[in-house]
């Protein structure tokens, strides 16, 4: 009876709270809708890519060859294009194939594997473009492998007692750039992923700028504070940075966990090979996009961590001015945070071209930032970067202007009522 | 009559604060505070003295309506408002990570730098008689012990105007007559104008200059407490508030 009581009236007390309901209405819409974005593009992709035309370049020209292109094109619905080059069959089809001299004599000289060359052209961090491409080279490899025996059965007229592997030797056309697609796929990970990253220690910003701001008006002593002689910019840009040093304190315990779970997990022995491989696996990749990809990578990160912290702050510090108690506050937070953590994983998952437009709305969420600036970097188009960067910058003046402007009205003293009217 | 305004500490002509769209708190709110004295407004729970002390601490902005003190709008200039001025808040408190004499030492450096501050930081030190409870954090405070500590604060800044929402509210009989005569004392010694409310009408009688009587919004009566009794013909503060209140 009494824990009755007491439970409804926790429950009540969340249920009539503005910022519960608000909460609620906001992560629904907005993961329904990213949902479905996210979908619809997907899919979408996988449907150009499944039904692409594929280029084929024929470097080792033998009836055996000539048969086998046939063959392949009746089964792919006449989808072959033949070019003179892999670069040429790539920019026109996005995937090109590549049967290399010594094909047919690998085949005829009892050799058990083949390999072919292949190129596919990458042109979003999207790391969906690049699994489907791959996908239809392996596909292709298999049907091969299933289609030779009869080729050759009709061309030499014996049968092949052996199994043979075909081996699709893979690389990438990224941004006009040749790549191992092995190497670029990691990267692209790799890449995708910090959005994600940044978007969690963000979001955990905007928390606890929003919380200095409500335990502040808890403890009473937030209206004293505002009537002593200092301007009320002064009292939010202490809170940004307060914020942002608890943030960055937590960021590092946070990274140096996760680097201590991953070492942990590793043998021993495998530790000190393990880094000197990745070592060189950056350098590889650093020299094939022509970009030093491990300093890029630490420099983008710091630059969209502190315009980060700077942004997500103001936003923190102003749904903490907008929250009459602290209740409200941290319920107001939650889909700020499920926002920042969404979009984020929003860009994990459909791959954008980086232009004016994509730069200008990445500059604004922030998150996308270090993807930006990587990839303008390997572009060349390294003006979308200064166009981000101002985007993010314009943002977080507008974010602390409003912060700022909140600060000086009655509403950082009373708090947001929303009050819903009633039908009479 | 820029200089006759001037020789008034607080001047507020008509003033309306309107809570949302219709929760009328303030309606043609009129009085004046001269430079020295203790102004104490009274009036019923809801009657509009916190919303007033606020608007003149400009913490809040007046819907309609001068409101200056010494002579310096608090709508257009709240800044140099704020550094004539100290505000007790009606629930003041502290941060309860700081100890008590951290928190003395925060709130004083808003104001000073050393080594004034030093002199202030001791001066509200020795006001709280909190002794060594300083040195516990104020979340271990009774809510008495807070309200001293942040009184302590607001008299050794010693502004021009000290505003007192309740000043000695929750405090225990002793700690308010000790309130009080900090009140009197700094009022006097240091010349320092205050403003304040009150529910207590012995302390209105014993601590005000003059007393305004506030009621929905609007003043109903102005004078020295012996002025009103008289001219209500009333034998204490408490009486005339009441007969003061069935006439309107
Ligand atoms: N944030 C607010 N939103 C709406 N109405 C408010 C708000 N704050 C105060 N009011 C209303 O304004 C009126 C004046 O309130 P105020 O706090 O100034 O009264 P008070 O004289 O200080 O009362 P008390 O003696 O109880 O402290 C009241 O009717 C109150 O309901
Ligand atoms: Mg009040």
């Amino acid at each position: 009876m009494i824990l009755s009581q007491l439970i409804k009236r926790e429950i009540k007390a969340f249920l009539k709270n503005p910022g519960f309901i608000i909460s609620m209405v906001i992560l629904f819409a907005f993961y329904a809708a990213m949902g479905s974005i996210m979908r619809r593009s997907v899919e979408e992709t996988q449907q150009i890519i499944l039904q692409s035309n594929i280029g084929l370049v024929v470097e080792d020209d033998s009836l055996l060859t000539r048969e086998l292109v046939k063959a392949i094109n009746e089964t792919l619905d006449g989808r072959l294009r033949t070019y003179s080059s892999l670069i040429e069959a790539v920019e026109n089809t996005g995937i090109g194939v590549l049967i290399p001299h010594g094909f047919t004599a690998n085949i005829t000289s009892n050799s058990t594997t083949v390999y072919l060359a292949s190129m596919i052209k990458i042109d979003s961090p999207s790391t969906t473009i690049i699994q489907a491409k791959s996908g239809i080279l392996s596909q292709l490899g298999t049907l091969i492998e299933h289609i030779l025996p009869y080729v050759v059965s009709r061309v030499y007229g014996y049968e092949v007692q052996r199994e043979i592997a075909v081996y699709i030797r893979g690389s990438a056309l990224f941004y006009g750039k040749q790549v191992d697609a092995t190497l670029l796929m990691g990267f692209l990970t790799l890449i995708t992923m910090l959005p994600l990253f940044v978007g969690i220690l963000v979001g955990t910003n905007a928390g606890y700028a929003a919380q200095l701001v409500a335990y502040e008006k808890l403890e009473k002593a937030f209206e004293m504070l505002l009537a002593q002689p200092i301007k009320r910019s002064s009292i939010v840009i202490a809170k940004i940075i307060g914020a942002s040093v608890a943030t960055i304190i937590y960021s590092i315990v946070f990274l140096a966990s996760m680097f201590t779970l991953a070492m942990g997990s590793l043998p021993t022995s495998i530790q000190s090979i393990n880094s000197d491989g990745l070592n060189s696996l950056i350098e590889q990749l650093s020299n094939q996009l022509g970009v030093d990809v491990a300093f890029n990578f630490v420099v983008s990160i710091a630059i969209t961590l502190v315009l980060g912290l700077i942004e997500s702050g103001s936003l923190g510090i102003i749904l903490g001015s907008l929250a009459s108690d602290e209740r409200t506050a941290g319920l107001l937070i939650t889909p700020v945070m499920f926002l920042y953590i969404g979009l984020a994983l929003v860009f994990t998952f459909i791959g954008f071209q980086v232009n004016v437009v994509t730069s200008i709305i990445s500059g604004i969420i922030v998150l996308p930032l270090p993807v930006v600036y990587i990839l303008s970097l390997i572009s060349g188009e390294t003006t979308y970067i200064a166009v981000s960067l101002l985007s993010t910058i314009s943002t977080c003046i507008v974010f602390m202007a409003i912060a700022v402007f909140l600060f000086n009205r009655d509403i950082v003293v009373l708090g947001l009522r929303v009050r819903i009217r009633k039908e009479q | 009559m820029v200089i006759e305004q001037v020789s008034y500490a607080v001047v507020v002509k008509d003033l309306y604060k309107i809570y949302g769209k219709s929760s009328v708190a303030l309606n043609g709110l009129t009085f004046s505070v001269n430079q020295g004295e203790i102004y104490a407004l009274i009036g019923p729970n809801g009657s509009g003295k916190t919303t007033t002390l606020r608007i003149i601490a400009t913490l809040i902005k007046p819907t309609r309506g001068i409101v200056e003190v010494y002579g310096v709008n608090v709508v257009k200039d709240p800044l140099k408002v704020r550094s004539f001025i100290n505000y007790l808040p009606e629930e003041a408190g502290a941060y309860r990570d700081l100890s008590g004499e951290d928190f003395v030492k925060f709130m004083l450096s808003m104001r000073y730098k050393e080594p004034d501050l030093e002199k202030a930081v001791e001066e509200a030190i020795s006001i709280s008689g909190l002794g060594r409870d300083l040195k516990r954090p104020v979340r271990t405070y009774s809510k008495g012990m807070k309200r001293t500590l942040a009184l302590s604060v607001v008299l050794a800044s010693k502004p021009k105007l000290l505003i007192l929402d309740e000043p000695t509210a929750g405090l225990d009989v002793e700690k308010a007559l000790f309130v009080r005569e900090l009140i009197k004392k700094y009022n006097r010694e240091h010349g320092i104008t205050v403003l304040l409310s009150s529910h207590n009408m012995l302390e209105v009688e014993y601590l005000a200059h003059r007393v305004g009587i506030i009621y929905r919004g609007k003043l109903i009566g102005e004078g020295s407490p012996r002025e009103i009794k008289e001219s209500l013909n009333a034998e204490n503060l408490e009486e005339a508030f009441v007969k003061l209140k069935t006439r309107v």
